[in-house]
């Protein structure tokens, strides 16, 4: 299974890095809808004729660069809010995890449409309103991890041994929340790349550039005539999807053999 | 009695903190409604006198107050389009959008309950490795492509189900359907996970031991405390149900309070834009104190807690 998720996250890459270098996408009204195995392209057109490897070769680009941006701007402001909320303790502990409650508490894709629909959309606005609601699950994991940690004898060691507050941060709790971390951004990876094309789906996306979102909203407008423009950008949302997911699961079973998971065998 | 009303008494103050922060959130972004609304070569007059309007040119913990009253005596403002009350567009469309989020409830329960409860007790069986094959792609195959690929099956290649419309049954089939597959597949995971850890646990291997077969086990012992997980989690993923009908409703162009918010964000309509996200949170909040309150019907420690 990890094989198969393998290759389709490498695909992804690759499929990623070959839009940076491919020339814009050419209107060919001749072609318009033209199904799958057409000399001009080999994948379909869409409605303006132009190829659909190409589109989805730079909403896979889209996909990976909101993805990244969330997982990194989330993860780094939820680990930091998390551990240092259990170290420091007291009022700013209180307020963080009071705040991290609260956001629990809404479903995220909706106060995400409410941002972009102020904000107006684009790449940067997906990511910022993703993340708003999207630390909150590193900080309750990153929480909890620290003052588990907090108690370990290794640490206490180092407390003892008179090292500062911030080495035993740096040096001993970060690199142990390293692996629960992981596990969660590969989750959280997934679900981003579902928020993005449900938010460029839902007309939201960054109008400049293709994401399988759009190419998808785009097809289901067509889906009599062009049924393949509806059915390959979703095959390949679910199929980048189903591998962070299976990714996920794996990585959940390598940290931590104790837990089953849906993807393993039960012990 | 006294931790019903605590509950109760934090549900209100969750849904209150809720409502100041979607308020405050959708004033302290960077980006300009009006500029948004009137495009960037409107008078400069003209700006101004619909930032009055909307009131937006008034101090931001005024506004905030304002909102509070209004919400109070049930106001949430006025259509900037329509030119009609939020709370009556919301009341003709919330109709729909119930129908569309029970049904879709109803058709997770049906399919994770059975497969959830098999692949949990009889792990390694064949509903286990149908349940976690199923439990995986549910989970992975976003609802508007699911949408689409089922009105492409089952009502355009045969049509079995009608393309669109809302007011019959049969059309509540395949917005369902596409609602509920999600949550299915989050309920069997869980479901599972849950009853194979119950499995484990002495008092069902004591009673087992003392001669009980194993589907009596499984009702009389086991069954409860393998719930309360499922249950807690459940309440949770109502947020996740409701954001998903926003798009499910979309798609099959289903007139409820989701299609209103998209609806209103393209026009740029911003009062009900808030309206929708206020309710659908509010809803939220109450869907989870009743989760909380059953929950202590399921579990009878919560209520000593």
């Amino acid at each position: 299974m990890i094989r198969v998720a393998s290759v389709i996250l490498g695909a992804w890459v690759a499929l990623a890095l070959v839009a940076l270098a491919w020339p814009d996408a050419v209107v060919n009204l001749d072609q318009a809808l033209a199904l799958p195995g057409s000399p001009h392209c080999p994948f379909g057109c869409d409605a303006l004729g132009r190829p659909l490897g190409r589109l989805i070769a730079e909403g896979a680009l889209t996909a990976l660069i909101i993805g990244t941006g969330t997982v990194l701007l989330a993860g780094t402001a939820g680990v930091v809010l998390g551990a240092g909320a259990a170290l420091v303790g007291g009022w700013l502990e209180q307020v963080v995890m009071r705040i991290t409650d609260v956001l629990l508490a809404f479903p995220g894709i909706l106060l995400a449409i409410a941002i972009t629909a102020v904000a107006g959309p684009g790449r940067m606005t997906i990511i910022v309103a993703l993340s708003i609601t999207g630390w909150t699950g590193y900080a309750r994991l990153a929480r909890g991890e620290t003052l588990r940690l907090r108690e370990s004898a290794f640490v206490e060691a180092a407390r003892v041994a008179g090292a500062p507050r911030a080495a035993i941060l740096y040096r001993h709790i970060l690199p142990n929340l390293l692996a629960p971390v992981t596990v969660q951004a590969t989750f959280a990876f997934a679900g981003a790349v579902i928020a993005e094309s449900s938010l460029s789906f839902l007309g939201l996306g960054d109008p400049t550039a293709a994401s399988w979102g759009s190419l998808l909203a785009e097809g289901v407008r067509h889906l009599r005539a062009a049924p393949h423009l509806s059915v390959i950008p979703g095959l390949v949302i679910s199929a980048v999807v189903l591998a962070l997911n299976l990714a996920g699961d794996a990585l959940t079973e390598r940290f931590d053999p104790r837990r089953e998971t849906a993807a393993g065998q039960p012990g | 009695m006294r931790w019903l009303i605590a509950r109760l008494l934090s549900g209100v103050m969750a849904a209150f903190v809720a409502f100041a922060l979607v308020f405050s959130l959708l004033r302290l972004i960077p980006g300009d409604p009006v500029e948004l609304m009137l495009g960037e070569q409107a008078q400069p007059a003209a700006m101004e006198r619909m930032r009055a309007h909307l009131g937006l040119d008034r101090p931001w913990s005024e506004q905030l107050a304002g909102a509070f009253a209004g919400l109070m005596r049930g106001d949430l403002g006025t259509s900037l389009t329509s030119h009609q009350p939020v709370s009556r567009l919301i009341a003709v469309r919330i109709g729909p959008t119930a129908a569309l989020a029970a049904s879709a409830m109803a058709v997770a329960l049906l399919i994770a309950w059975p497969i959830g409860l098999r692949a949990g007790w009889w792990p390694g069986s064949r509903a286990d490795r149908a349940g976690r094959v199923f439990a995986t792609l549910g989970i992975s195959i976003p609802n508007f492509w699911l949408g689409p690929v089922l009105l492409l099956v089952f009502a355009v290649t045969w049509p079995v189900f009608p393309l669109g419309g809302y007011r019959s049954y049969s059309a509540l089939v395949l917005p369902a359907v596409t609602l509920g597959t999600a949550l299915a597949a989050m309920l069997t995971r869980l479901l599972r996970a849950s009853l194979f850890d119950v499995r484990q646990q002495t008092f069902v291997v004591a009673a087992r031991a003392r001669g009980l077969d194993a589907r009596q086990v499984l009702w009389r012992h086991a069954l409860r405390p393998a719930l309360s997980p499922v249950w807690t989690v459940f309440g949770l993923q109502v947020g996740a149900l409701l954001s998903g009908a926003v798009i499910t409703e979309t798609v099959f162009q289903w007139p409820g309070v989701g299609r209103l918010l998209i609806d209103a964000v393209r026009a740029r309509d911003y009062p009900v834009v808030q309206g929708v996200v206020v309710l659908l949170t509010g809803i939220y909040v109450v869907v989870n104190v009743v989760i909380d309150i059953g929950y202590a019907i399921i579990d009878p420690r919560v209520r000593s807690r």
